[in-house]
């Protein structure tokens, strides 16, 4: 089996992982599905690099945050927030939680976002996501903490806190 | 009304409360990216020419959007590049231009990332796509989009500018060199002027650089909105630091043009 064949073939197998990530970093799925391909595209042409990479996952975990938050940079597309805050006066309803969840993580900047994202939903350590996104680990810890404020302050009682915890923390979560 | 327990915390189970209506991908994605790959290459063999870029466009798939679910991308159609005369470039462009603006070139559709790898969406009242040209002997390259809203099919996914980005700049985007100004437009319609300093990818991978840009954004009260931006580079492998060949003045008197909405001409001839 060639190399293209086999990257080929991982993309086969993990497109779907990879889309979800970018579904939640650009909530739109068509965006994300613009995300996955460039990303899929650049890890493929990364091929010599990518000969002395251990883990081709983590290389495109890499290159697809970085692709997503440099891409938010070019303000001709940047998202519309939305312009009243979601309803935080009690509860979230059961039916609406997924798109809460969307609505309330488009409100995050870029980078927050892709905190959340490594953290919560890949599981990443603060040291992990720090060296995805190649900032310190107390920048990552700031981004949560933000982030957190502002999805406590879009989703109300639908998320709650860990006891004892005014900040997640993702040892405890995970 | 149903109402979901207070115990779920940010975790791995509420976001994937938030996929729970992605759908499927659509299409061949493996041969989708394959293709991409492909152009890419060719664009890195001929040097990030203005050709290659054409090459690019040419090559890039053509997505079509089923549904406002977003049922998705179907890659690819060919696009063919719009080269040549004035009297080829896609109405209104034709009209708003300079005088002295020539060898103006569709080099790609319009993508949402930006990246002219991507595919383009089709959507009915989304126009746009991104155009080299030349004035003055320096080459500029033009994005525009221009999205009627109000006669948008109820069956188009939604689509949204930057409305509103003076009052959403970053204090990152400071160090990109980034002003903003708003200006109020008869009948309610608002614009926005932006000057943006080089913006850059710069992954591991081969970078990609679009140089200093002007925009303008109009939005209209009924949700209209037209983005014009100059560019002094595209796509570029390295920083281009040189102002796009076109003034903010000129880029804004481009974006508030009502010709952007009126309706087609009938081709003469």
């Amino acid at each position: 089996m060639g190399y293209d064949d086999r990257l080929a073939e991982y993309i086969a197998c993990r497109h779907g992982a990879l889309r979800r990530s970018a579904y939640l970093l650009c909530g739109d799925v068509h965006q994300a599905d613009d995300l996955v391909q460039s990303t899929l595209v650049k890890v493929m042409l990364a091929h010599r690099r990518l000969e002395r990479i251990d883990s081709i996952d983590a290389y495109a975990r890499r290159t697809m945050h970085s692709t997503f938050i440099s891409s938010r940079r070019r303000l001709w597309h940047r998202e519309r927030p939305h312009a009243q805050m979601p309803d935080t006066s009690t509860r979230v309803p059961d039916v609406d939680l997924g798109l809460s969840v969307r609505a309330a993580l488009q409100l995050l900047p870029a980078r927050q976002r892709a905190v959340v994202v490594l953290r919560f939903w890949e599981d990443l350590s603060v040291q992990g996501t720090a060296d995805v996104l190649r900032i310190s680990e107390g920048t990552v810890k700031s981004h949560t903490s933000r982030a957190m404020a502002t999805l406590r302050t879009a989703l109300g009682e639908a998320i709650v806190d860990l006891p004892g915890t005014t900040e997640p923390q993702i040892g405890a979560l995970t | 009304m149903t109402q979901i327990q207070p115990s779920i915390s940010i975790s791995h189970e509420l976001l994937e409360r938030a996929l729970d209506e992605l759908p499927p991908p659509q299409g061949d994605v493996v041969a989708a990216v394959l293709a991409g790959v492909r152009t890419q290459r060719r664009r890195r063999r001929s040097g990030y020419t203005l050709a290659s870029a054409a090459c690019a466009a040419v090559a890039a798939g053509v997505i079509t959007i089923a549904g406002s679910t977003g049922a998705g991308h179907a890659t690819s159609v060919p696009q063919q590049t719009t080269q040549g005369t004035r009297s080829q470039i896609p109405y209104p462009l034709d009209r708003l231009l300079p005088a002295n603006v020539t060898d103006v070139r569709r080099i790609s559709d319009f993508a949402p990332t930006g990246s002219p790898t991507a595919p383009a969406v089709k959507m009915p009242a989304l126009q746009g796509g991104i155009f080299s040209f030349t004035r003055h002997g320096q080459t500029g390259y033009l994005r525009l989009i221009s999205y009627d809203k109000p006669h948008a099919p109820a069956s188009e996914p939604l689509f949204a500018l930057a409305g509103g980005a003076c009052s959403k700049i970053l204090p990152v985007d400071f160090q990109h060199g980034l002003t903003c100004r708003m200006t109020d437009l008869p009948h309610g319609a608002t614009l926005e002027v932006l000057t943006q300093g080089p913006v850059g990818d710069k992954g591991w991978t081969t970078p990609s650089w679009e140089g200093p840009s002007y925009i303008a954004f109009v939005i209209y009260p009924d949700g209209r909105e037209v983005l014009v931006s100059a560019m002094s580079s595209f796509g570029s492998s390295t920083k281009v630091t040189r102002t796009p060949p076109l003034t903010v003045a000129e880029v804004a008197a481009m974006a508030t043009s009502p010709d952007w909405f009126a309706p087609l001409p009938t081709p003469s001839g």
